[in-house]
């Protein structure tokens, strides 16, 4: 397990703080309205974030359980991390899978775009399904690409899951609209103000465990965290967070460059978020 | 872009350290060039990332356009398509001195509670008029909500003016129309500057092509604006969110939306006004002595005493009651229209209960914008109006521009967020109209002005007795007589003025 060395980087932490406190607010509220509720754990620097942040809010205890949609595709080193943390953290983990898509065969190969919807989303909706969740928390971020930067912090997903982009629920003074009707779950994002940076400074700033594939080995490191076939690595020096904050200060490169799926056609990731990906 | 180094941090160096945060929200009538005046602003300022600037280059061949500097924010296909913004989205950005947040709202009239709901984070708005076409429905529209919304910090932007050949008359023109309609929403801009988003003319440094303007660049306007203030009132205000039952502690949580709390405070929890010590304070999941505004916050009392989620926490040494009924400036976004006698849902930050509409006073028509309707029995979607509530059970809620956090109303129909407001006057039986509003003395006013007004007399009546006279036992009786019969007859003379119109002016405008 990697652990971070304790803060030499002066941070925000003005900012940081206001970010943190408006997160557990959105955790408490979650916590607060729904019974049912899981928070989907993706292993990568996001996800860690929001389990500080679920600590902090519920008192160093972990009020709902955490799934882990597992592709069978994904880096051994993040499973490993994966089971370490949750027993490190007393974390109830749940892990998910399309069993039957992997058993006829299902893989990048088949398209990348159908390999996410088959081993992601359909995944994801099963796992739903199987534990009847009325609300799922994402740590999904507005800064990482287009459509989510359109995204709710209470976002409603209709009948087979899908996301109503073009009409959604108003939602402002920290008020978030309940489901109606026709609302099969609701997806919350504590996250979705933070930018990468804030990330990685209040990483630094806390301390949290990170997966060790975020830093550089033999010159090349990874920036986004998903199945090892289409996940890239790109030319970094960065070994530690302090290095990894300096890196993105100069970077113009976008952060999910090294994930093949959103390259695949033109507005990939708003199609495959349309129809329920995380 | 060279004028990068002008206001970007140098970079490599600790980059936000402290920076205050800024949110400021871009709102004005469609295709007045809100989207492109951001995109343009950090393209300029060499923010976007190289393999984004070619992705849209490609869009924009693709569909046979010049360069578009709004696809750097309308990101849905639907959005680059048609050139439109559906939904608010919200971008990072730093300035030298600030770390701003500016957020992208819709212009389009259909998606109003998009616009809101980017707008209502904002403390600051830049409100954007083409110098072409100058006002136009959702200029007034937004101005309007804005109003409602209460941001009152307002830079206007006469954009577009590439089109008009950088003319100063025609920049006067619209500055005039623009600052007459803000007039009408007792709102006074804090600017109004000329530019062209699209030529990139006065958005960093002031442009060479309007030498006759002296006012500040857009970049320039984000370091001057006034920064947040969420609460003018150290009052502590604590909505309780949640309690938690946790290693044999019950812990009430909320985050605090005003004041200060700490360890041994006496406290106060509405509206049942039951009274407690604070024995301990979290702040998130660690034990601290206090925790201050905008802190998620956890308390422990002394007592076993019934408090849930919609109570408030205040301090026993400041009063502090709950209303029954309030006036709020309402805004309304649903197709069903909202009539005297209905009953809507009233939420106030954790509190909520049902309230009853019993008077819709000074309604702005949304087609018109300009006529103002005293009395009406209705609101439709798009309208604002100021409208007394009846709540079917007290709510503890302070004035807006006290305490914005519990100053704040959302109201919903069957779940669904339909509008919302802040409020402006708490437990008063009638809205006032524009006109005609007299205040009332009440008998406890009047006789408590009649005794200070007395302690004071009758200090000046002892010293200049004891001055005169210099026996200090005479001064000290004339002085309790003199008080005794004075205040009796200023008591009488107080109500016999008041209920005499003699002298007496209306007051022309409601004040916050």
């Amino acid at each position: 397990m990697t652990k971070t060395s304790a803060p030499s980087y002066k941070v925000d932490t003005k900012r940081l703080k206001e970010l943190e406190n408006e997160s557990i607010w959105i955790l408490r509220e979650a916590h607060r309205h729904f019974k049912r509720l899981g928070m989907l754990w993706s292993i990568g620097k996001d996800s860690n974030v929001l389990m500080w942040l679920t600590r902090k809010a519920f008192f160093n205890t972990f009020p709902f359980p955490y799934v882990h949609v597992d592709t069978s595709y994904k880096h051994p080193t993040m499973i490993k991390f994966r089971d370490e943390l949750a027993k490190e953290y007393g974390i109830n983990l749940v892990v998910g899978g399309n069993k039957q898509a992997l058993a006829d065969g299902m893989g990048p190969d088949q398209g990348r775009l159908n390999c996410c919807g088959a081993l992601k989303t359909k995944a994801l909706q099963d796992v739903i399904e199987q534990e009847d969740f009325q609300a799922v928390i994402v740590g999904i971020r507005r800064d990482e690409e287009g459509s989510r930067g359109k995204e709710r912090v209470f976002s409603p997903r209709g009948e087979g899951f899908d996301w109503n982009y073009k009409d959604q629920p108003p939602e402002f003074w920290g008020q978030y609209s309940l489901p109606e009707d026709e609302t099969t779950h609701v997806r919350i994002h504590p996250i979705l103000s933070w930018t990468e940076l804030d990330i990685w400074q209040y990483i630094h700033m806390e301390n949290i465990p990170v997966c060790e594939l975020y830093f550089a080995k033999n010159g090349q490191r990874y920036r986004s965290l998903g199945c090892e076939p289409c996940n890239n690595t790109f030319a970094s020096e960065a070994s530690n967070v302090d290095e990894i904050i300096r890196e993105l200060e100069i970077t113009k490169d976008p952060e999910r460059a090294g994930r093949a799926q959103d390259q695949e056609v033109a507005y990939a990731m708003q199609k495959l978020r349309k129809d329920g990906y995380m | 872009m060279s004028e990068a180094t002008t206001y970007s941090v140098p970079k490599g160096q600790t980059s936000s350290v402290g920076k205050p945060p800024l949110n400021i929200v871009i709102v004005g009538h469609v295709d007045h060039g809100k989207s492109t005046l951001i995109g343009r602003m950090l393209y300029e300022s060499g923010e976007i990332p190289e393999q984004r600037i070619k992705t849209v280059k490609e869009t924009c061949k693709k569909q046979g356009k010049p360069f578009e500097y709004a696809f750097f924010l309308d990101a849905l296909e639907e959005e680059q398509s048609q050139n439109i913004t559906i939904d608010t989205i919200r971008i990072n950005f730093e300035t030298e001195s600030r770390a701003v947040c500016i957020i992208d709202a819709p212009g389009h009239r259909e998606f109003l509670k998009n616009m809101i709901s980017g707008a209502a984070n904002a403390s600051t708005a830049v409100l954007i008029v083409d110098a072409d076409e100058g006002i136009k429905e959702q200029t007034k529209g937004h101005a309007n909500i804005l109003a409602h919304l209460g941001i009152h910090n307002i830079v206007v932007a006469i954009n577009k003016m590439d089109l008009v050949n950088y003319n100063e008359k025609r920049y006067k023109e619209v500055k005039k129309d623009i600052e007459d309609y803000l007039g009408t929403l007792e709102i006074k801009p804090l600017a109004v500057i000329p530019l062209s988003a699209r030529e990139g003319e006065n958005i960093i440094k002031k442009s060479g092509k309007m030498p006759w303007n002296s006012s500040p660049s857009f970049l320039e306007i984000l370091e001057l604006v006034p920064l947040p203030e969420k609460s003018k009132s150290r009052k502590l205000r604590m909505p309780v969110q949640d309690v938690f039952n946790i290693g044999g502690e019950r812990i009430y949580m909320g985050q605090l939306a005003s004041g200060k709390v700490k360890s041994g405070d006496r406290v106060c929890i509405q509206p049942s006004g039951r009274v407690t010590n604070v024995v301990k304070v979290y702040h998130a999941n660690k034990e601290v002595e206090s925790t201050t505004i905008g802190q998620a916050t956890g308390l422990v009392f002394s007592d076993k005493i019934f408090a849930d989620r919609g109570n408030v926490i205040t301090l026993d040494s400041e009063k502090a009651e709950p209303s029954k009924r309030i006036v709020s400036s309402v805004f309304w976004f649903d197709k069903e229209s909202l009539k005297v006698n209905h009953q809507v849902t009233m939420k106030v930050s954790t509190s909520n209960t049902i309230a009853r509409v019993l008077e819709i006073k000074n309604k702005l028509n949304s087609n018109t914008l300009d006529v103002v309707e005293k009395n009406s029995d209705h609101i439709n979607e798009g309208e604002t109006a100021e409208i007394l509530f009846g709540l079917e059970s007290p709510l503890f809620v302070d004035d807006h521009s006290e305490i914005s956090d519990t100053g704040r109303l959302i109201l919903q129909r069957n779940a669904k967020i339909v509008g919302g407001g802040i409020v402006k006057m708490t437990s008063i039986k009638s809205v006032p109209t524009q006109t005609g509003q007299v205040k009332i003395e009440s008998h406890k006013r009047s006789i408590t002005k009649a005794v200070t007004w007395r302690i004071i007399a009758v200090i000046i009546t002892m010293i200049v007795t004891k001055l005169v006279t210099d026996n200090t036992n005479f001064a000290l009786k004339i002085g309790l007589l003199d008080t005794v019969i004075k205040i009796f007859i200023y008591y009488v003379h107080e109500r016999t003025w008041d209920s005499l119109h003699y002298g007496r002016k209306p007051q022309e405008k409601i004040k916050n």
